[in-house]
């Protein structure tokens, strides 16, 4: 035992020491990240709830309820809008201000600090103050309406299951846009002048300028923003807690807070692991395909 | 895209969808911050301002104890994150940024990989783990899971700073006499602190803003960061409105104080994450 801890001793003070520093990192890492992972895989074979001390090995069962289980169809169905809404209109939405803040334009910093602005704020703090425009009773929305036509019908615009997710995917793009944005416009800026020079003497203008030779430039930062956008939206979680709950039901719900639902109240923690893993496949499989197909993109040019 | 002669239009076209867009952007923040400041009746005429500078719906905030302590809460959970996360991240990435071996190599992957699993996705087993080694409800356990989360990003960060600096420094840093943990902190660190820096203010800001870990993990009033209260005193407060928007305002308070003055690392940190990412 002595000499063990002698062994220690003299490698912490050799200069190798610096390489095995990684180590403190490391434990934290595998503990708080790959453990539960790991952990997660058998739970989702037990009918558990949660709590007790005694489990049950049901196999493949908790998967097969995935698959039969119309309310977490609903909720897949959820996450996909979440994901795929949200990444299409912050990228489209993210570019035309980058390509617009790119040029001179005066008010350029306050503007591009405004649209950042919002990224700064919790998303749960976010998802509460649109909670109080489209809310049904005193909501702004629905106030603002009924002040500008006087034969308004206030709508409880979160009453529908439908239109709160599309509601919830505005939240999420106008909230996250800055990211977007802030990408764009490194990725503008690191694109030499002289090809557009090239450009302008050859008689190349407007669209045709964009779609040769900044699209082209500007898609490793596409890939990017797709990539970190569409892992964004399908884990979305706080701004359904603040603006739904993914009520009613689950209509409004995606895999995250169906899985705590699940988890905290119907106390079901293999079918809530069984989500979780579920999700985990579904995000690892959408950005790896997406990844290779945007790099493929790249390497065309 | 040097484009002239364009008209008019287009140019009015183009202010005019900036700023709308912009404004629509910020104006439930600022709808919200005029609204803390109205009594309640005014607050239910939505187009009126505020007539004076109401402060009846802050004073319930300050009064209400949880509300106060979760400042105090979240500002030890941030820096106990933060001093955590630069202590042993600079440290890992080191190597990573210096050395060839192949194990450096498979371990910076490593951790990157883990950049994909979302923790949301492990809640059942996280919260199981936290349980029993009797972290639950401490804000120590707090720490710990934000340091772990925070560790890719900040591996990704170091490493591809500390490549850019010169290997000379570190040379000169070994001729000097002290022992190899104070020669990287007294030499190494001090040049890595625009990173450090950047890294820091990014990770403060997820820290300070995560809602899910503190959901699954905190129910004791005291203990409870600023997402978490903010929730609680939403849903004890139902009709109260002015103190709710009181609350949401003070809770928006510090993150954005901080993003205005050091604009610039955030953007670097966006940018410089998301390019080598």
């Amino acid at each position: 035992m002595k000499k063990k801890v002698n062994y220690f001793a003299k490698k912490l003070r050799s200069p190798s020491a610096l390489n095995i520093m990684y180590i403190p990192a490391l434990i934290f890492f595998i503990v708080f990240i790959f453990y539960p992972f790991v952990k997660g895989i058998r739970i989702s074979f037990l009918e558990w709830n949660g709590y007790s001390q005694n489990s049950q090995w049901v196999g493949l069962e908790k998967y097969k309820n995935l698959f039969t289980d119309p309310d977490f169809y609903t909720t897949v169905k959820n996450t996909f809008i979440y994901g795929v809404g949200s990444t299409l209109l912050q990228n489209v939405i993210g570019l035309v201000f980058a390509l617009l803040l790119d040029q001179k334009l005066k008010g350029n910093v306050v503007v591009r600090t405004v649209v950042y602005l919002p990224v700064m704020i919790s998303s749960i703090i976010m998802g509460y103050i649109w909670y109080f425009f489209f809310k049904y009773d005193g909501g702004a929305v629905n106030d603002l309406i009924s002040f500008i036509s006087a034969d308004y019908e206030p709508i409880d615009w979160l009453a529908s299951g439908d239109r709160s997710v599309w509601i919830i995917t505005f939240v999420n793009t106008l909230q996250y846009l800055g990211i977007a944005m802030m990408i764009y416009i490194a990725g503008l800026q690191g694109i030499s002048k002289e090809y557009y020079e090239a450009a302008s003497i050859d008689g190349a203008k407007g669209f045709s300028v964009f779609k040769n030779i900044t699209l082209p430039l500007l898609m490793p930062s596409i890939t990017v923003n797709i990539i970190v956008n569409i892992i964004g939206g399908l884990k979305l979680f706080d701004v359904i807690m603040a603006m739904t709950s993914g009520g009613p039901g689950y209509a409004s719900s995606s895999i995250s807070t169906m899985m705590y639902q699940v988890y905290f109240v119907r106390m079901d923690a293999g079918y809530a692991a069984a989500m979780g893993n579920f999700m985990f496949m579904m995000i690892t499989v959408i950005s790896m395909i997406l990844l290779l197909y945007l790099r493929k993109k790249e390497v065309e040019l | 895209m040097a484009r002239k002669g364009e008209g008019r239009i287009f140019t009015i076209f183009k202010y005019a969808f900036v700023y709308i867009s912009a404004i629509i952007t910020i104006i439930p923040v600022i709808y919200i911050i005029l609204c803390g400041f109205k009594t309640t009746y005014q607050i239910n005429k939505v187009l009126t301002l505020p007539t004076g500078l109401y402060l009846d719906n802050f004073r319930k905030v300050l009064e209400n104890s949880t509300a106060m302590f979760s400042f105090i809460n979240s500002i030890i959970i941030t820096a106990g994150t933060l001093a955590i996360c630069i202590a042993f991240c600079s440290i890992a990435a080191y190597p990573m940024g210096r050395r060839n071996d192949k194990i450096f190599k498979y371990l910076y992957i490593f951790f990157l990989s883990a950049m994909m699993i979302p923790a949301v996705a492990n809640l059942a087993a996280l919260y199981t783990l936290m349980k029993n080694i009797g972290l639950k409800n401490t804000r120590l356990g707090l720490i710990l899971i934000y340091t772990a989360l925070q560790t890719p990003m900040g591996i990704l960060l170091y490493t591809s700073f500390i490549k850019t600096i010169p290997k000379g420094l570190d040379e000169a840093a070994v001729v000097d006499g002290c022992g190899y943990f104070k020669r990287f902190y007294l030499i190494i660190f001090p040049l890595l602190k625009p990173v450090t820096f950047t890294y820091a203010v990014i990770s403060s800001i997820f820290v300070w803003n995560d809602f899910l870990m503190p959901l699954l993990l905190i129910t004791a009033p005291d203990k409870k960061p600023v997402t978490l209260a903010v929730y609680g005193f939403v849903n004890e407060h139902q009709s109260d409105f002015g103190a709710i928007y009181a609350m949401l305002i003070i809770a928006m308070i510090p993150p954005v104080l901080l993003f205005l003055f050091n604009q610039k690392y955030f953007y670097k940190g966006i940018t410089m994450g998301a390019i080598k990412g």
